[in-house]
């Protein structure tokens, strides 16, 4: 398999395709088995399997892609063809952390776009570019389904919420210096690139228990309610009484 | 649609927009066609005039964007925020 | 009269681990799914029909419904394949609900598996919100440890498991059609319609494909009672729902409400517009939505006046806009995505098969 950035199919760079180690390959096969056994029809584990190359290669490599045919069943055109077609399978080496800004409207107007601006500036790579060190891939993302945390970033796909462009080069310098960064709602760091797609393909990491179950835009209708006695008719809505309210939030 | 956000659009621009999401709409194959319209067709049935406006004034000057942000924007002049 | 306010499913989010089984147990977790099993499956289905409940994705297809038009039973596979793919630009409730609570979903899984006699369901999440995804992973794994999932559900010989999946970013798989083809592993592309789903879904078995709310709200109405879900919003426009505000209020948020609240209440809620700023435009439910004024401060937030006043209930996904706002420069962005997720691609399968059939 080769092909061209223009053609829509995979760059491949040529290291991609020297063959897996011995241990890795053994590896990756039994991840694979566990994959498959989850589905009805082994081909439902495309999306994962891509995923879980992207752990191992940073990227969708055409030894993965290579990898993927083999245990599927299915041709590597098949495989890249549904690569592709996904923002998050990447073409090319990712950076370990891939900083989002949502430039969808509502985020754009609230000031993602003089985000992803001064970012993109600060940082000197534009949409999809990495920086040499490696660290940052910047994309500007479309709506990541938290609005009323606008403007919002996601790093690694963890919530970043409420931005401003210091708060985001904040982010991104933190990261660039290998220090420990926590999202506002999420793990309680932010994982690599390449351990966040392992957790893509269903491998859990332990961190499910980590940060907050909702913040405080989530809980703003339920502490209205809260304080105004407001409650939903019937049993399940019945208010806990201030007492249990407070030893609940311990 | 880019061409009336730069303030370069024409009458015609306008009217093509509208014509296109009617055709659109209700033919698609699936919802996402006639999603893209509704928020052309809703605007321009409530804010034409600022439509008409796009035929010779930029958007981002009729209403600029930092005043729309959340934060308090510091210092530096934004950089890029004009529409390409 | 109901409270302006209703916490249903958004409860208990303030509890320290309000994502475990622990903590959804003390706020009578599972209780209905030991009611559903003591229930025939025809019975909830019932039940669900009888509670009206619209469907919570944006189509507002009544749930119930969906169910029974699924093909009967031939002895082979069936499935129920949860919509978790919230992508709708604007929309925002299920993410937050799945990190919060995702227990109710699950029970919710269980409960609509067991009634249209699905033995293996999927969840179908979006890739990019990692965190949701482990919260789900490790929400199904407390359930099997705790019976509610495997061979011998509730101790009652049911049979019930979930595969979570995670996507890997595309705005259509949120078409249920197109879902199905990346569940399998292909490129999430719509397809034609008929067959529907319930006929020839995933692996062209029949197939419930269900928003997240609609199955989350599932136990509630098994354990309260349809009268009891009846008994909140408007007489079609059933129940409960959660309006995600954003943009350009005091305060945006997440409110649960009987369907049918205003947006003026809303706003009023939300701490009025920032700054004392004048309301320009906004979006009853996502951007796909035709867009409303201020004018349309009073309309009920249920289906069928949203619908009357020309726009639609769609998810929810209230997005304000103030007067500082430039609505040429916001439609021009929704117009981009759309483009940039293959709305091309759709109009090309359109022409080159005659147009229709509208999803």
């Amino acid at each position: 398999m080769s092909g061209h950035d223009a053609s829509g199919h995979l760059h491949v760079s040529p290291e991609s395709k020297a063959p897996y180690a011995d241990d890795v390959l053994e590896r990756l096969h039994a991840d694979a088995a566990e994959v498959i056994a989850r589905y009805p029809q082994k081909r439902s584990a495309l999306l994962p399997l891509l995923h879980l190359v992207q752990s191992v290669d940073g990227y969708v490599t055409g030894r993965g892609v290579s990898f993927c045919a083999d245990v599927l069943d299915l041709t590597e055109a098949e495989v890249s063809g549904v690569a592709t077609f996904y923002t998050q399978y990447k073409r090319h080496p990712n950076g370990e952390y891939t900083v989002g800004v949502c430039t969808n409207t509502l985020c754009a107007i609230m000031g993602g776009d003089l985000i992803f601006d001064r970012v993109s500036e600060h940082l000197g790579i534009g949409h999809d570019e990495t920086t040499d060190d490696g660290r940052i891939t910047l994309e500007r993302v479309e709506c990541n389904a938290a609005c009323d945390y606008a403007p919002v970033v996601m790093a690694n796909w963890e919530f970043f919420d409420n931005q401003t462009p210091e708060s985001t080069i904040g982010l991104v310098d933190d990261l660039r210096a290998g220090k420990d960064v926590v999202p506002t709602r999420g793990a309680g760091k932010v994982c690599t690139f390449k351990e966040v797609s392992r957790v893509l393909a269903g491998f859990e990491d332990g961190r499910a228990d980590e940060g907050v179950g909702a913040g405080p835009a989530s809980l703003l209708g339920l502490r209205i309610a809260n304080d105004r006695g407001w409650t939903a008719p019937g049993a399940q809505g019945s208010q806990p009484s201030p007492a249990d309210a407070k030893e609940g939030s311990k | 649609m880019n061409r009336i956000e730069n303030g370069q659009g024409t009458q015609d621009d306008i009217d093509k927009l509208v014509d296109i999401c009617d055709n659109i709409l209700g033919r698609s194959f699936c919802a996402l066609g006639d999603a893209a319209t509704s928020p052309i067709t809703s605007a321009v049935q409530y804010f034409r005039e600022e439509f008409e406006a796009g035929m010779h004034t930029p958007a981002h000057e009729l209403f600029p964007p930092e005043r729309s942000v959340l934060f308090d924007i510091q210092t530096k002049e934004p950089s890029g925020m004009v529409s390409a | 009269m109901t409270d302006t306010l209703t916490p249903i499913l958004t409860k208990f989010w303030d509890d320290p681990q309000s994502w475990t089984l622990a903590t959804y147990e003390r706020h009578d977790g599972y209780k209905a799914l030991t009611k559903a099993l003591e229930m025939e499956p025809q019975a909830i289905i019932d039940a669900v029909k009888d509670s009206s409940i619209r469907g919570r994705g944006g189509a507002g297809f009544p749930t119930g419904m969906k169910w029974s038009f699924m093909s009967p039973p031939d002895g082979g596979p069936r499935y129920l394949v949860v919509n978790a793919d919230e992508s709708e630009p604007g929309t925002c409730k299920d993410v937050p609900l799945m990190m919060a609570n995702p227990h109710a979903l699950i029970e919710g899984v269980i409960i609509a598996s067991y009634a249209i006699g699905c033995e293996h369901a999927f969840i179908y999440l979006r890739g990019e919100v990692v965190h949701v995804y482990r919260r789900l992973l490790r929400a199904v794994e407390e359930a099997r440890a705790a019976g509610h999932l495997g061979t011998d559900v509730g101790g009652k010989g049911v049979r019930v498991d979930i595969t979570v999946h995670a996507g890997a970013g595309a705005y259509i798989c949120g078409e249920e059609t197109a879902l199905l083809d990346s569940l399998e592993g292909r490129r999430g592309q719509p397809r034609l319609k008929p067959p529907f789903p319930g006929a020839a879904g995933l692996y062209a078995r029949p197939t419930s494909v269900n928003n997240v709310e609609s199955i989350a709200s599932v136990p509630g109405i098994i354990l309260e009672g349809s009268d009891w879900f009846k008994g909140m919003g408007t007489e079609k426009s059933t129940g409960f729902g959660i309006f995600s505000l954003s943009g350009h209020v005091t305060n945006p948020g997440q409110f649960e409400a009987p369907l049918g609240i205003t947006m003026r209440e809303l706003i009023d809620l939300a701490g009025g517009m920032r700054g004392g700023r004048k309301l320009k435009f906004w979006t009853p439910g996502g951007s796909s939505t035709p867009i409303f004024t201020e004018e349309h401060l009073d309309v009920p937030l249920d289906f069928d006046s949203v619908a009357a006043a020309g726009s639609m209930l769609g998810t929810r996904a209230l997005q304000v806009f103030d007067e500082t706002v430039s609505v040429v420069r916001a439609v021009a962005r929704w117009t981009d995505f759309y483009a940039h997720e293959s709305w091309a691609s759709a109009r090309r399968a359109a022409r080159a098969r005659g147009g229709c059939a509208r999803s």
